[in-house]
Order: C-alpha cells, then sequence, then structure tokens
C-alpha cells in the first residue's frame, strides 16, 4: 500500500487576531456613550446577592466566589447600598451596670438615637443626685434626728453603766477602768480598800463585799454582751433614716427620667436598679471629689467613680444612620470583629468596667450588613471561629480571645450577649470558598448562598456594545480623556486577549481600568486631548516591557546558543516542545527541546523528568498515555520490547501540564521510525490515547514564544507553530505575529490528530492500516510498527537465549 | 474689760496615759511647747487604787470584749502600768524629738488626780485627754479630766478622741464671764496659725447686746483680726451648730462663764471634735 501525504493549510490571518466589529459603533469616542446601569456579564451573581440579600432566616449569608480584578467588592457594595438605604434604622444598643453582679454587665436596646439621650439623661441625673443628696444629708432636720439616734445609743451605754455604777456605789464598790478591762473594787473614803483593810474587816463583811461584786461583774458581763447588738440596732436606724432621706432626696428626680422612658421596660427596671443602688450607696455621693474609690479595682475620684458606675456606654448609636447600616471589615481581628474589653493600667494591675467594651464590626452591622474579606478573616487567628459563633447563636458575645479559649481564669468581665441580626457578605477567591465549603462543615450551614463571579463573557455584536459603554464607564468613573472608537475596539481585542479566548471577553474590569489609566497617560503625554488606539496599544506594549526581563533573557539566551533550539534544519528523536510561564502579571512562552532515545526493553516509556521528581503528576499522566497509545496503535497482539527515555532538555525545575505530549509523541515517534522532524516548527497539544490532539492553555503565549525566537534569528518562511485545532478560537496573537503570518513569513498549523502533525514534521505520510491491516511501508506509522517489530522479535531471541542458558 | 493681758506659758503639764486622748494632748501641747518657748513636763501616774484592787483576794476583771472574767494580780498589775509607762514614754520621746525647749517625762506612783493637781501647782497649763484609761465617762469627758477641771485653777486643755489643735480658734465670749482671759488665750493661740482667722462667739440675747460684747471684745483683740458670730443661746445644740458652721478646731472657754457647765461641757464634747481650752 502507497501512502500519500495531506497538504494541511496554515491558518489565515483573520483567524489568528479577531479584531473588533466597529461597522455598528455609531460614536465616536466615549463621551457620546451612555453609563452601564449595571454590571456586565455578572447576571448570576448579581441574581445570587439579590437573593442572599432579600432571603430571611438562619444561614442565608453569602460568600462572593470573586476573582481577582472581578469587582465583586464593587458589585456588593451597589447591590447592598441599593437594598440597605429603604431598611430600618436599627437599634441603638448600650452597656449598662448591673449592680448586683458587677461583672456581668447589661444590655439595653434602646430606638435609635435614644442611646445618647439616655447616656446624657443619666450624667445629669447623677449631678442633681448628688446635690441632691449632700443637702439631704446637710440639712438640719437630718443632723437632729441622726444625733438623736446617736445620743439614744449613748445614753443607753450611760444609763446602763451608770446604774451599774450606781448600784455598786450603795455597796461602797466603784467600778475602775484597769489597762486591760473593767473591775470591780470596795471602797473607804472614795479610795479603793488595801489588801489591809480589806483583811481587816469582818469575815461576814467580806463575804458580802466578795458576793456584791461577784453579782456586780455578771451585771456588767450582761451589759456587754448587749453592746453589740445595741450597736447593731443603732446602725440599722441609722442606716434606716439614711435610706428614707436619701429616697425623699432620689424619689422625684428618677420619676422624672422614668417619665421619659416610660416605653422601655428595660430602662425602667434598669432605672429601678439605679434608685436602689443610689439608696444602698448613698454614702458615695457624699464623699467630697478628690477622694478615692474602688469599685471593682478602680481607683478614681469620687466624682469620677459615680459617673462610671452610673454611666451608659453607648456601643453602638445610630442616631445619624440613615437606612440599615453597610459595614466593611477591613481589618477583621478577632477583637475587631467581635468587640472587646479594654482594661486601664491602675496601681500595677489592669482593670476594667462596663464602660470600657468596646463595639466590634459585627456590633455596627447589626441590623444591616457586614462586608469581610473571606482570605483576611482567615489569615485572623480565631477570628473565623468566632464569627462562625456569632452567626451560628445569633448572639455577639463579647469575651477576650484568652477567655475563649479558657486561657485565663481571672475574674473579667461577661457582658449579657447582644442578639444579632445580620448578614454577612464574604468576598473572596472561589479556591477559598471550595476548600471551606469542603473541610469546613459550619461553612455550608452558615454561608448557604453563593455568588459566583464571572473572569469572562461571551463576544457577541450584543456584549461588544455593552463592553463599549462599560469602557465609557470606567473612563468617567476614573476621570480620563475621552477613548475615540479604535481605541475603545483595542481594549475590547485585549479584553479578547485577557481571556484567552477570541470569543470571550474579560470581564476583569481592574485590569481593563488599569489599562485604561495607562494609556490615558500616554495621551497625556503625547499632548492629546482623545485616547487613541496607538495609545492603547502603546499601554499593553509598556506593559509587557515593564515584565519581560526573564522572557528576553530566555530569548537571548537562544540566541546565543546558551539554550539549544534548532529553527531550522531537521533532527532525530528531536522537537520543539513550548513551555508557558507565569511570573506575576507576565505570562509568556519559549520553546523548549523535548528528545526521545529508544532501545530493546519491556515496553516501558521512561520520564526522566518524573524520575528526578520534576514533572508534575499532569505532566507524568502525559507521557503514561503515550505508553498507551503506542500499545494501542502498534503491534496489538504482541508486548512491546521498547524502552523509551523522554527528557525536556536544559529544564532545571518543574515541568507540569500535558500540553507537550503531542511534542512527545512525536519526538518517540521520530525516533523509532528513524525519521527527523522538522526543527523550524514548534508544536504543542495534548494527546489521547486514540491519537487525538487536544486543547491546551496558553496558546497565544506559546506561539509568540517559538515566534520570537525564530524571528530573532531571521524568518525563513517556513517556520511556523502546530497547535491543537481546538485552540484556534483562542487565538489573538500579537500585531506582528498576525503580519508575519499575513505575509507568509511565520504559519500557524491547526491539527486534530497526531497523524496531522507527524506529516507536517516528516514530510512523510503518516499512513492508516489498509486491508491487509498494516501500515504502509513508507509511511510514518509503518515505519514505527517494522521498528517495534524488529525489537520484538530481538526481545523474543534474547529471552529464548536466555531460557536455554539456564536449562 | 480692756486692753490684752498677754498669758505666760512657762511650764505645761501634759497627764499622759497612754490612752489616744492623752497621746493627742501631749502633741498639743508640744505644739503650745514650741510656739511659747515653754517647758514641757510629763507625768505618768501609776494608779496606786488599781494596785491596791489587783491586790485583794477577789480581785478580778472583765475582758470588755469577750465579757469573760479574768483574776487580777498585783503583780500582773505591775506589769500593766510599767508597760503603759513605758508606751507612754515612747510616745512622749517620740511626740517631743524635734522640740527644742525643755521636755521632761516623769513617772510617780499614787493617787492620779491629787497627783496631778499637786504636780498642776507648778504649771501655767494643764494638758490631758477628755477620757483616759482610768475614766469612768460620763458624755465626752472622763471622771480624771473632770476632777482636774474642777480643782485647778490653771488653764486646761482638754483632748477628746482624735481631736488635735488645729485652728480655726473660737472664743467662747459672754456678758456674765468677762471673757478677757479667754479672749487673750484665743488670740494667744491664733498668733501659731497666722492664716487662720479667730472665731469670736458672742453669746447674746439681741442685736445690742451682741454689739456690745463686740464692742468689749475689740477692745481686748487690739487689733487682732476676727470673725463675729452672735449665738442666742450657750447650749449645747446651739453652740454645737455653731461650732460646725465655723468648722472650729479649738474651742477656748472661760472656766466663770456661767454659760457651760461641766456636764454641758461633756455633751459638748462627746458630739463634736474640737480641742477646748478651759481658762
Amino acid at each position: 500500500m502507497e501512502a500519500t501525504s495531506r497538504a494541511l493549510a496554515a491558518l489565515p490571518p483573520e483567524a489568528l487576531y479577531r479584531r473588533a466589529d466597529t461597522t455598528d459603533w455609531a460614536f465616536q469616542t466615549t463621551d457620546e456613550l451612555e453609563d452601564l446601569a449595571e454590571v456586565i456579564g455578572q447576571a448570576r451573581a448579581t441574581e445570587a446577592i439579590r437573593f442572599g440579600v432579600g432571603m430571611d432566616g438562619d444561614g442565608y449569608n453569602l460568600y462572593v466566589l470573586s476573582p481577582p480584578g472581578t469587582g465583586g467588592h464593587a458589585v456588593v457594595r451597589e447591590l447592598l447600598q441599593e437594598r440597605a438605604r429603604h431598611e430600618p434604622v436599627p437599634s441603638d444598643w448600650c452597656y449598662v451596670n448591673n449592680f448586683e453582679h458587677p461583672h456581668r454587665p447589661r444590655v439595653l436596646r434602646l430606638p435609635a438615637g435614644l442611646g445618647t439621650k439616655l447616656r446624657d439623661d443619666m450624667r445629669e441625673l447623677i449631678t442633681d443626685l448628688e446635690g441632691a443628696i449632700r443637702a439631704a444629708f446637710e440639712s438640719d432636720e437630718y443632723r437632729a434626728r441622726r444625733h438623736e439616734l446617736e445620743q439614744s445609743m449613748k445614753e443607753r451605754h450611760e444609763q446602763a453603766f451608770g446604774e451599774l455604777g450606781r448600784r455598786a456605789a450603795e455597796q461602797s464598790i466603784i467600778l475602775m477602768r484597769t489597762p486591760t478591762g473593767m473591775a470591780f473594787a470596795p471602797t473607804r473614803d472614795g479610795e479603793v480598800m488595801t489588801p489591809g483593810e480589806f483583811e481587816k474587816l469582818p469575815a461576814e463583811e467580806q463575804q458580802r463585799i466578795t458576793d456584791a461584786i461577784g453579782g456586780l461583774q455578771e451585771e456588767l458581763r450582761r451589759i456587754l454582751e448587749q453592746i453589740p447588738q445595741w450597736q447593731r440596732e443603732a446602725q440599722q436606724r441609722i442606716r434606716a433614716l439614711d435610706r428614707e432621706v436619701v429616697h425623699a432626696a432620689v424619689r422625684h428626680q428618677i420619676a422624672a427620667i422614668k417619665q421619659k422612658y416610660s416605653a422601655l421596660p428595660a430602662v425602667l427596671e434598669y432605672l429601678d436598679a439605679v434608685e436602689a443602688s443610689v439608696i444602698e450607696h448613698a454614702d458615695d455621693f457624699r464623699v467630697e471629689d478628690g477622694a478615692e474609690w474602688r469599685p471593682f479595682g478602680f481607683v478614681a475620684s469620687a466624682r469620677e467613680a459615680l459617673r462610671r458606675r452610673y454611666g451608659v456606654n453607648v456601643l453602638i448609636d445610630n442616631g445619624s444612620t440613615e437606612g440599615a447600616p453597610i459595614v466593611y471589615a477591613d481589618n477583621p481581628t478577632y477583637p475587631e470583629l467581635i468587640g472587646r474589653i479594654e482594661h486601664l493600667a491602675q496601681m500595677g494591675a489592669l482593670v476594667t468596667d462596663f464602660m470600657l467594651i468596646k463595639p466590634g464590626a459585627l456590633h455596627r452591622a447589626n441590623g444591616g450588613y457586614l462586608v469581610i474579606d473571606a482570605r483576611r478573616v482567615l489569615m485572623q487567628p480565631y477570628a473565623w471561629e468566632g464569627l462562625k459563633r456569632c452567626l451560628a447563636s445569633n448572639e455577639i458575645r463579647v469575651e477576650s480571645l484568652g477567655q475563649m479559649l479558657s486561657l485565663i481564669s481571672t475574674v473579667s468581665l461577661e457582658p449579657e450577649p447582644i442578639p444579632l441580626d445580620v448578614k454577612v457578605v464574604l468576598v473572596g477567591e472561589r479556591l477559598l470558598y471550595y476548600l471551606l465549603y469542603n473541610l469546613d462543615p459550619d461553612f455550608r450551614e452558615l454561608f448557604k448562598v453563593a455568588a459566583d463571579f464571572e473572569e469572562d463573557m461571551d463576544r457577541s455584536p450584543e456584549t461588544q456594545r455593552l463592553y463599549a459603554r462599560l469602557v465609557a464607564t470606567l473612563v468617567r468613573r476614573h476621570r480620563l480623556r475621552p477613548f475615540d472608537r479604535d481605541a475603545v475596539a483595542r481594549v475590547l481585542e485585549h479584553g479578547a486577549r485577557l481571556a484567552g479566548d477570541a470569543e470571550k471577553l474579560s470581564i476583569r474590569t481592574q485590569e481593563i481600568a488599569d489599562l485604561l489609566r495607562e494609556a490615558d497617560y500616554w495621551a497625556r503625554e503625547e499632548g492629546c486631548d482623545t485616547v487613541a488606539r496607538g495609545h492603547v496599544q502603546r499601554a499593553i506594549a509598556a506593559r509587557l516591557r515593564r515584565s519581560d526581563r526573564v522572557r528576553t533573557r530566555i530569548q537571548e539566551e537562544i540566541r546565543r546558543g546558551t539554550l539549544l533550539i534548532d529553527t531550522a534544519g531537521r533532527r532525530l528523536g528531536q522537537v520543539n516542545g513550548l513551555s508557558v510561564v507565569r511570573l506575576g502579571d507576565a505570562e509568556f512562552g519559549y520553546p523548549t527541546r523535548i528528545s526521545a532515545r529508544v532501545r530493546l526493553g519491556k515496553g516501558e516509556v521512561i520520564d526522566i523528568q518524573r524520575e528526578v521528581d520534576l514533572g508534575g503528576p499532569i505532566h507524568s499522566k502525559g507521557v503514561l498515555i503515550l505508553a498507551g497509545f503506542f500499545g494501542a496503535r502498534y503491534l496489538p497482539d504482541r508486548p512491546l520490547a521498547l524502552a523509551a527515555t523522554l527528557v525536556f532538555e536544559q529544564t532545571y525545575g518543574p515541568v507540569d501540564g500535558d500540553s507537550a505530549s503531542c511534542a512527545e509523541l512525536c519526538a518517540l515517534v521520530s525516533a523509532l521510525a528513524d525519521v527527523p522532524l522538522r526543527q523550524d516548527l514548534a508544536i504543542t497539544g495534548s494527546v489521547n490515547q486514540y491519537g487525538e490532539v487536544q486543547a491546551i492553555g496558553g496558546v497565544n503565549e506559546k506561539i509568540e514564544g517559538f515566534f520570537d525566537t525564530c524571528n530573532a534569528r531571521g524568518l525563513t518562511g517556513e517556520q511556523g507553530v502546530i497547535i491543537p485545532a481546538a485552540n484556534v478560537k483562542h487565538l489573538m496573537l500579537r500585531e506582528d505575529v498576525v503580519a508575519a503570518c499575513s505575509e507568509g513569513r511565520f504559519a500557524v498549523y491547526p491539527v486534530t490528530n497526531v497523524d496531522e502533525a507527524f506529516e507536517l514534521l516528516t514530510g512523510l505520510p503518516a499512513g492508516t492500516r489498509g486491508d491487509d491491516g498494516q501500515f504502509p511501508a513508507d509511511s510514518v506509522n509503518g515505519r514505527v510498527e517494522e521498528k517495534l517489530r524488529r525489537l520484538a522479535e530481538q526481545a523474543h531471541e534474547f529471552a529464548r537465549g536466555e531460557e536455554r542458558a539456564r536449562s | 474689760m480692756s486692753g490684752r493681758a498677754q498669758p505666760a506659758i512657762r511650764r505645761i503639764l501634759v497627764a499622759l496615759d497612754a490612752s489616744t486622748g492623752s497621746v493627742g494632748a501631749l502633741r498639743a501641747a508640744a505644739a503650745v511647747a514650741a510656739a511659747a518657748s515653754a517647758e514641757l513636763a510629763a507625768l505618768y501616774v501609776e494608779d496606786v487604787n488599781l494596785l491596791h484592787l489587783a491586790a485583794l483576794p477577789f480581785a478580778s476583771e472583765v475582758d470588755p470584749i469577750s465579757g469573760r472574767a479574768r483574776p487580777l494580780q498585783r503583780e500582773g498589775m505591775e506589769r500593766l502600768l510599767r508597760a503603759q509607762g513605758l508606751r507612754a514614754q515612747q510616745a512622749f520621746v517620740q511626740a517631743t524629738a524635734h522640740l527644742r525647749a525643755s521636755c521632761s517625762f516623769r513617772v510617780t506612783r499614787g493617787r492620779i488626780v491629787p497627783a496631778l493637781l499637786q504636780a498642776a501647782l507648778e504649771a501655767d497649763l494643764v494638758a490631758l485627754g477628755a477620757i483616759g484609761s482610768v475614766s469612768a465617762a460620763r458624755g465626752g469627758l472622763g471622771s480624771i479630766a473632770r476632777a482636774v477641771i474642777a480643782e485647778t485653777e490653771r488653764p486646761v486643755l482638754i483632748l477628746p478622741h482624735g481631736a488635735a489643735l488645729r485652728p480655726p480658734i473660737a472664743v467662747v465670749v459672754d456678758a456674765a464671764s468677762g471673757a478677757g482671759d479667754a479672749l487673750a488665750f484665743g488670740a494667744h493661740l491664733g498668733g501659731y496659725f497666722p492664716s487662720s482667722e479667730l472665731v469670736v462667739l458672742l453669746i447674746a440675747a439681741g442685736p445690742k447686746q451682741a454689739q456690745a460684747l463686740r464692742d468689749a471684745a475689740e477692745a481686748v483683740l487690739a487689733g487682732t483680726e476676727a470673725r463675729y458670730r452672735a449665738v442666742d443661746a450657750a447650749d449645747v445644740d446651739t453652740l454645737g451648730r455653731a461650732l460646725r458652721a465655723e468648722r472650729v478646731g479649738t474651742l477656748v472657754l472661760s472656766r466663770t462663764s456661767p454659760s457651760l457647765s461641766v456636764e454641758s461641757l461633756g455633751e459638748l464634747l462627746g458630739r463634736t471634735n474640737v480641742a477646748v481650752l478651759l481658762v
């Protein structure tokens, strides 16, 4: 059977770069275009966000999957503002003292704006009470009543001791104070009887005196026993008097403030507690200012201490808020989200009270929306756990990290939790969403709505018109010079290149805006009022130039022969593969020599890259597919007696991806068929076990990479790149590449299967099996099969020889 | 009354028994001694009555805290009195450490009041606590203080518990007593505290009498600046209110004044916290 080679045509220039169709664009500059009313190309995401923010119920928080530059944050802000402005203003939240348990401050919920009013009213009340209580205690009436009580206590003492003294005196005995107590002594002529005098008394008299003193001592003991009770009674009566006086002084003042807050039962309850506390601690209102007072460890002037004790810590004041709040947590640390309890250093110790409770972003967003960058919140220790706990329990419990982790067991505040009603919008990358979804069971419960932002959109006449309006919108938003029609077209074409697809347009508005700003810069540099296509082109080139140091160095080394790349002639078992590299925002391709050697073996294809752990898993997969392809296509009824080695020459780092599998196959085939391959062509594409060539990524960069290498050495007109036909739609090549192809100095060949690649690279027909089941002998496939057959026979012979030697 | 006799204080007797009042009296006396360059003599009397009591066969004392009786013995009482004397001496040494005037501390054994009265004969001023450690107190004045006030003719400075010789100085002037000496003493004490104004409490039935008393007082004070306050009665309540209103620290009274009996004085001392100088 005779093999025939097919003539594979290079792609026409129009297939290499799809220009924007501007025929139905009626405008001259972007000034004539209207702003976009809404985000383009993100219908799915905006629908999801609208649903998420409108949906009530636990766990209906949002995760916005927004790849960098797609403007997720801006869209979320816009949609939230649109909704929040029509929603009710949430309540004010205040912390006040819990007089019974000061370490558990109470929370008060008040209608918006009333928090600060209550705080001011309380300040005024305490000032008034200070005056009123001091005045009450300084009044003559109070002094008289208190004196009466104290006097009655004294009189009771004196009466008891006086009576005792009189009874003693009646028996010629006196009550004396000794240095350590009290004693009775018999007297004679007003002086204590000496022992001699006492001994001279008749025995009966001595006994009488002894008995009398014993009785008096017993009486004294009873009096002494009663004294503490009398003191208690007196103190109680004085306290009752104080309470009565204070109550009279404060009752009217507190009644007045209660009247103002009569519709708020929680405030009334608090004011009752204030009243009881003021009455209980009335003495504190009498302390002269400047004296020290220590509630819960504080050292403060008496006045300041009172202000604190009866103060109102307005945690959230929504008095001037319009609509529901939208809070952006820029620094979502644990305390910034949940709130914190601050401390004051006093006398070497850290002390705190309810006035030092500070709000977090959740407090500020309560009743509205909280937007958080997912990566940032995940990077802050315990912030994610804290956020989830609040969302799961629907309340904000302010506690320090030490408390949360049970690291600190010293007494601290445990403020009453605040009910939480917030919609959290996490904005982050897709990867984070999928990781969280799979690894964090709470996540799917708490973030039920995902809004997935697209990075590109379909390219059609309609979307191209919208794209032009997007450019106009961005131009005005960033206050740039107007762009003319051709400039807009170039931006659009660059959008397709950014999308890596001639049929798509990138909607990473961040990148587009950057390009517009840079084009505007070049227009300004040239003194133009309008940005033209040339300015856009210059901005693109300048950007490329800024980031192409590595690309230039690689191409330089190829040109100088340090990196061995042939761009002319034919070589056996050697082919130009294409690699693509992304460094920062630069992405470029360059050729890499791939070589293959074969010998007798056991059917293995050794990928040297993989053997030294420089090959990634996808690369290894591509190589293993080659073995499958060989096994299925050639000598399916015999074992492969082949040992092949494949290597990416002069690569010193990891290689991954299967885009070189087609090139590797060609190198292997060349080595087996003993047919040299053209070196003026480079090839990219992955291959499956059936020999079909499949699409790969970075096709534009790869073609440009080989073009640059050839161009540096001078284009011969024979050079070109073989690409998968499935990648043709992705072509948006550089102007110079397109120009060279138009002039026939360079070519891009699309292939659908490896046979087409064999023919292009070898110039020989690939060959198909004839009716006899054999490939034509002079075809590439025929040569390969013949070689494999010979190897198989050699292997068989070799095996028999070994057997004979053993037997 | 006209003109002002400068009181001569050359020797001060302090009755010291280590009670808080007596230590207050010691400090006040030291202050006067320093200002007047007077000699300070402290006397601690070991009460012979206590020693007699302790020697009696049935002697026992009742603990004021627990109410329990415990036996007393002479040796124990001797020890207690020595310890008390030692504390008194320590207080004396401390109070007079920086005093340039001549100072002496003496311990004697005997009956307290006669011993004090005997020692007072050589003094120009007697200072003692309102309630001592041996007193049987009635009101704010103990039995020793009452006896000394009653029986000595010397000016007596009485310090209740917690009081000190401090300004403002107030002098009670009434029509009956002709309080020249009190005013002279008051002005003298006031001189120790130049930044504080002397307060003269005029016990007068009406404005006319008050004015007359004021005129007389001004004549005695001879240019010393004073603030005058008329009160219509010298009872404990009225006087107490006036003392509080003026925030008086030290009150000077004439012992010949009929305004205040010893009983009333005791009551006044029980209610207020002022040092009282009886002249």
